[in-house]
């Protein structure tokens, strides 16, 4: 489709034209949704370009700043810890979700073969995981026998696959026709063959799907870096931004907080939310490129089911 | 496309000979057993090796005695468990927030996703998916202090109130309204992010579909109860036996954050109790008999939904 | 649902962490059984560190470190002193796990205030930052998998933490106890409460205090809004409540959010003990099970209801931007807060402390706090090596006014500060980034807090007032100092159960007459073995 008929409504010729109805309907729902979500979100903005003064004039928030100023991001960016996580996040998330998809597909193409002898006792073998998490300290252990302490690794093999996802691949998997793959086995394509060929052009959609879940989470995760690198200079974004976050705030509520000084510089509201657009921004540039997989029709006219 | 999936083995295709299709077979078992043997080997390293440390839940585990030196304790730290009150009131409310989620929650990425589908306006529905999985990257400290900063007792509802000379509302601090609260933080929350997992389903109906049976005289409603719902209805069941072997999780940092400002009677949940009770004092071998509760609970229910989902016809998790 | 990684990472925290502590010693291997408990009970008890004031530039207002006073500086010293005349080290490395409120700091090599640091202290510090959210969690797998650095900064809050200490860190007794700290005057110049309130373990010393003054947690008022309405001091209930309310009015409140703390402190103002009462047989009782405790409850339960109290939770720094911007007039936080917030506000209003009301026949009390924020412990090692740390500590300790100081806190002068004209401190635009809290050594080891404010001689006048005039209400708690297994085993699991039941009947959702359940539920939860075991330690402790 011509990128010029994505601005006016493209409507197929034996789609019939909705009722007028219908359609206020739809804009009302998307329109107020879509409000609900951006109405704060222009205030996380606006709040991370606000004054200082202004913010404690309104104790807090801000929802036009008067004075704009990009001082908490020149803040957060100085000294160039921030830019260098950045970089760190971006090979962890590449590398990380490469990986990931790796595992994932491998193991869910074999665990959606109807034939594989091995299928459902590995099947439940991995579910079981989902149902009983691996603790902290276990996880460490691990991560320390196999030499993964102040790794860059330690910060991917851990989470390599989740089961959630290889669930939902191998779901798909499944649902693609068997005949499909009879035809290439007639043509005398083994099994990684018929994974490549057959499987992954049509799983094109699911695979950006949970691609972006392994990426998002690998940018996402802080506490593993924490836990598992000493040296603050390898840390990835989060863990770097999540001091702007946390500092000096009491979570819980609880009399159990380990560690409370007051004592120390308070961070100012300003800085928490240019911390959020920041960690957001490489994520939304991101997006739009994945997302194109999966709002396009693949299948179609590659089966007749 | 989703009923069609058929579970049985591949018929013996070939020239016939039963050595050679032995040996096919064969040969196609270890190139799956191949393809599997990297995820396999994460599963068996990661996780199983961790695993065994749930036999403290059987143990009065004292670290510095090790695993193997601490006292057998028999059932007591489940006895412990049961015998408490505060575990069944935090059971029922993390029952109570996971029926609602599974009601108010659950359903509505779908029916986005189905309204996004249908949008014949493609910049727009672009826009749209664009906009609405943004606040899955707010983390719960800030969800929670935008909601009290709209709905607080201080927020902007109540200063609109005051204004007008009418009575504040309670929301924020509540307990009765909690339970409601904590779904529609959720909602706002995640409600988009979950849409991408349908809209991947939907993208795979072949658009000659929809056109054969509008040619065929059905109209929009006609079209998707035949196509579109049959579509998602593999990963609805999926996505929803998941959630089940997760029922005894909501959530931990949501509740955690919100406890002091309603009481744990409305907002004590499972993990924020073991999290007090169990973690906080070092009480291990308590807090892992907890764990195995919880996925005892979920296995229950996972093995039963995956039941009711063969009878239906559907694949399941596992088969 | 989609959400499951995330909720992933927190498992790993909450239920997950549950499963973990197990594997740890299974798969470390065959460790012996260490059935080591740490108690002072039956031990041979270390003798207290003497306490030598260091030698500093005279303080406008001098402390007293017996009653918890704090010295007070009008204007930063122009004669400084030199604290530490020789190196400690001769280029060693040193590994330090160090605590942070804060972002990290440029690395070494693009950090000018570090490599001054290591300069002046003569060794190479390796620098690991724990964000203070994860240090329970880092404490934890440090002694789960026994990788020790050579300086820990540690806290309490971690169960059997303290057993880890006495079986695996450095017992410092032989360096510190008595005499033997006069090798380290600036350690020397720490004072007895701090060490006191750190205790000992299996009778040695093991942990160096960061001090922090007694009294904690203060009501920090805004002294402008509260003169208008009559002060903050020379007051009774029914005045507190009528001022309070008065100074509460349309998107304005008279006080933050209210929690246990107000409770606490309402309950020291009419006379119930600190934390604990100690009988005159030795035994321990919760001061929250007295009279007392529970008029403070009524009485709390009833300046909720007259909306005094902002009325949402809001995390501190969140309170102290509406307190900055006077929508709340005061709130519960400790004293070191002041100068953040005299730093914050300037010259906009002025700050002071509520003064404890007055009921007649009573006399208040004001509850000390254990007298430091955390302390720091020492991986296992030769006696030249332990001297080496401990001459970094002592460096690091140097007092406020000599020039060691002036470099840990403010940097290298023309790098990070400029002198004006009168000889006070101009931070420079680098400081912002390289400063003593992104660098926090002072959470390794730090001089006594001093009240010094710059630009706000008042400032430190008022708090100092405000410590000499209340000090005579200071009492302490007596379980302070003291660990025991039965503390550390049920002690949050009750503290917890006493501060939620506290939350709901101030917020007004149960009755005061439910505090007895919530009392006899503590009582079943462990607090009554908490208290024998208090009553053990503490006769071992301080002898009866």
């Amino acid at each position: 489709m011509a990128t010029l008929d994505g601005f006016r409504e493209a409507r197929a010729a034996w789609q019939e034209e909705p009722k007028a109805i219908t359609k206020i309907g739809k804009a009302v729902a998307l329109v107020v949704f879509s409000l609900l979500i951006l109405i704060p979100f222009l205030e996380v903005l606006a709040t991370s370009v606000a004054s200082g003064d202004q913010i404690t004039k309104n104790g807090g928030w801000v929802l036009w700043p008067e004075h704009p100023t990009f001082g908490a991001y020149s803040q957060i960016l100085n000294g160039g810890v921030v830019t260098r996580s950045i970089l760190v996040s971006i090979g962890i998330t590449v590398v990380g979700t490469a990986i990931s998809l790796f595992g994932t597909i491998t193991l869910a193409y074999a665990l959606g073969r109807p034939h594989f002898k091995l299928r459902r006792p590995l099947t439940l073998a991995v579910l079981f995981t989902f149902l009983f998490p691996t603790g902290m300290l276990p996880g460490y252990l691990v991560v320390k026998q196999l030499g993964l302490l102040n790794s860059y690794w330690s910060l991917i093999l851990p989470v390599a696959i989740n089961v959630f996802n290889l669930v939902v691949v191998r779901g798909f998997f499944q649902n693609i026709p068997e005949e499909l793959y009879e035809q290439a086995r007639i043509d005398g394509a083994s099994e990684w063959q018929q994974m490549v060929r057959i499987v992954l052009p049509l799983s094109r959609a699911v695979i950006a799907v949970v691609g972006l879940f392994y990426a998002v989470s690998y940018w996402n995760s802080f506490f593993s870096a924490i836990l598992y690198l000493n040296d603050s200079t390898k840390w990835p974004v989060q863990a770097v931004l999540q001091l702007y976050v946390t500092q000096g705030a009491d979570l819980s509520g609880s009399t159990a907080s380990t560690f409370s000084d007051s004592g120390s510089a308070q961070a100012l509201q300003s800085t928490q939310m240019a911390v959020v657009v920041l960690a957001t921004l490489p994520v939304l540039l991101a997006y739009p490129f994945v997302q194109r997989h999966f709002t396009k029709g693949v299948l179609t006219g590659a089966v007749k089911s | 496309m989703a009923g069609t999936a058929s579970p049985t083995p591949p018929p013996e295709t070939g020239t016939g000979s039963r050595a050679a299709g032995w040996w096919r077979r064969n040969r196609s078992q270890r190139a799956l057993w191949l393809l599997a043997v990297p995820g396999i080997a994460y599963f068996a390293v990661f996780h199983y090796s961790a695993f065994v440390s749930n036999i403290i839940a059987f143990k009065q585990y004292v670290p510095f005695e090790g695993i193997w030196a601490s006292p057998w304790a028999g059932f007591s730290n489940f006895s412990r468990l049961f015998g408490d009150p505060s575990f069944w009131a935090a059971a029922w409310n993390t029952l109570a927030i996971s029926a609602l989620q599974l009601v108010f929650f659950f359903p509505l990425p779908i029916a986005l996703a189905v309204l996004l589908h249908s949008l014949a306006w493609k910049s727009v529905r672009t826009v749209f998916q664009s906009i609405i999985y943004l606040p899955h990257f707010i983390s719960w400290v800030i969800v929670i202090a935008l909601f009290q900063q709209i709905l607080g007792g201080a927020g902007l509802l109540n200063g609109l109130l005051s204004d007008g000379g009418m009575h504040a509302v309670n929301i924020i601090s509540n307990p009765g309204s909690f339970k409601p609260l904590a779904v529609a933080e959720i909602i706002w929350k995640d409600c988009g992010w979950g849409t991408i997992i349908f809209l991947a389903s939907l993208a795979n109906v072949p658009e000659q579909q929809y056109e054969s049976a509008a040619l065929d005289g059905c109209g929009p409603w006609g079209r998707f109860w035949h196509i579109t719902l049959p579509a998602l209805r593999p990963i609805i069941i999926l996505l929803l036996i998941m959630r089940l072997g997760d029922i005894l999780s909501v959530g931990f940092e949501q509740f955690l954050l919100q406890r002091p400002a309603v009481g744990p009677q409305a907002a004590e949940v499972l993990d924020t109790f073991v999290y007090y009770r169990g973690v906080l004092g070092g009480d291990w071998g308590f807090s892992a008999a907890a764990g195995l509760f919880k996925g005892v609970i979920g296995a229950i229910l996972v093995y039963s939904a995956n039941k009711i989902a063969h009878k239906m016809g559907e694949e399941g998790v596992y088969q | 649902m989609t959400d499951r990684h995330h909720l992933t990472r927190r498992g790993l925290l909450t239920a997950g962490a549950g499963t973990a502590a197990g594997a740890a010693l299974l798969l470390t291997g065959c460790d012996a059984p260490r059935a080591i408990r740490a108690t002072n009970i039956g031990k041979k008890l270390a003798e207290w560190p003497d306490y030598v004031p260091a030698k500093a530039p005279k303080p406008d207002f001098p402390g007293n470190d017996a009653k918890g006073i704090q010295s007070a500086y009008l204007t930063y010293p122009t004669d400084l002193v030199t604290a530490v005349p020789e190196k400690p080290g001769n280029g060693e490395t040193v590994t330090v796990a160090l605590v942070t409120n804060e972002p990290v700091p440029p690395p070494l090599g693009r950090n000018t205030m570090w490599r001054a640091v290591n300069e002046a202290l003569g060794v190479n510090l390796k620098l690991n930052f724990i964000p203070s959210a994860s240090l329970s969690q880092k404490l934890a797998v440090m002694m789960a998998s026994g990788d020790v650095p050579d300086i820990i900064t540690c806290s309490d809050g971690v169960p059997t933490f303290e057993d880890f200490i006495a079986t695996d860190l450095q017992d410092l007794t032989d360096h510190l106890s008595g005499s033997a700290i006069r090798d380290y005057p600036n350690l020397a110049n720490l004072p007895t409460y701090s060490w006191q309130g750190v205790g000992l373990i299996n009778g040695g010393i093991y942990g160096v205090p960061i001090q922090r003054p007694l009294p904690t947690p203060e009501m920090i008022c805004n002294l402008d809004a509260f003169d208008k309405v009559g002060g903050l001091s020379d007051w009774t209930p029914d005045q507190f409540t009528q001022r309070m309310k008065a100074l509460t009015g349309k998107k304005h409140w008279a006080s933050g959010p209210v929690g246990k703390t107000d409770v606490d402190r309402h309950a020291g103002w009419r006379g119930a003990p600190n934390s604990w009462v100690l009988d005159s047989s030795g035994g321990f009782h919760p001061t929250e099970a007295t009279a007392v405790y529970k008029d403070a409850l009524a009485y709390i339960q009833k300046l909720v209801k007259d909306g005094v109290f902002y009325p949402d939770q809001v995390a501190t720094p969140e309170a102290k931007t509406l307190m900055y911007g006077q929508t709340l007039y005061s709130m519960a936080d400790t004293l070191p807060a002041y100068a953040t917030n005299v730093a914050a506000v300037g010259s906009r209003f002025r700050f002071d402390f509520g003064r404890p009301y007055t009921i007649p026949g009573v006399t208040p009390k004001k509850w000390d706090g254990p007298g430091w924020v955390n302390y720091t412990v020492l991986k296992k090692g030769t006696p030249s090596r332990i001297k080496l740390m401990l001459r970094i500590l002592n460096f690091l300790a140097s007092p406020f006014g000599s020039k060691e100081y002036e470099l840990i806190r403010f940097g290298v002068e023309g790098k990070h500060f400029t002198r004006d004209s009168h000889g006070q401190i101009q931070l420079s635009k680098l400081s912002q980034v390289e400063n003593f809290n992104t660098l926090p050594l002072q959470y390794v080891c730090s001089p006594p807090l001093v009240a010094y404010f710059p630009g706000q001689p008042d400032a430190a006048r008022r708090v100092w007032n405000y410590q000499t005039e209340t000090s005579k209400y200071l009492v302490k708690n007596p379980s302070v100092g003291l660990r025991t297994a039965a503390k550390d085993r049920y002690g949050t699991v009750t503290g917890q159960i006493l501060n939620d039941a506290a939350t709901n009947i101030v917020n007004g959702r149960a009755s005061v007459k439910s505090w007895d359940d919530a009392l006899k539920e503590w009582r079943k939860q462990g607090g009554d073995k908490i208290a024998a075991s208090l009553r053990e330690e503490y006769a071992a402790v301080h002898g009866h």
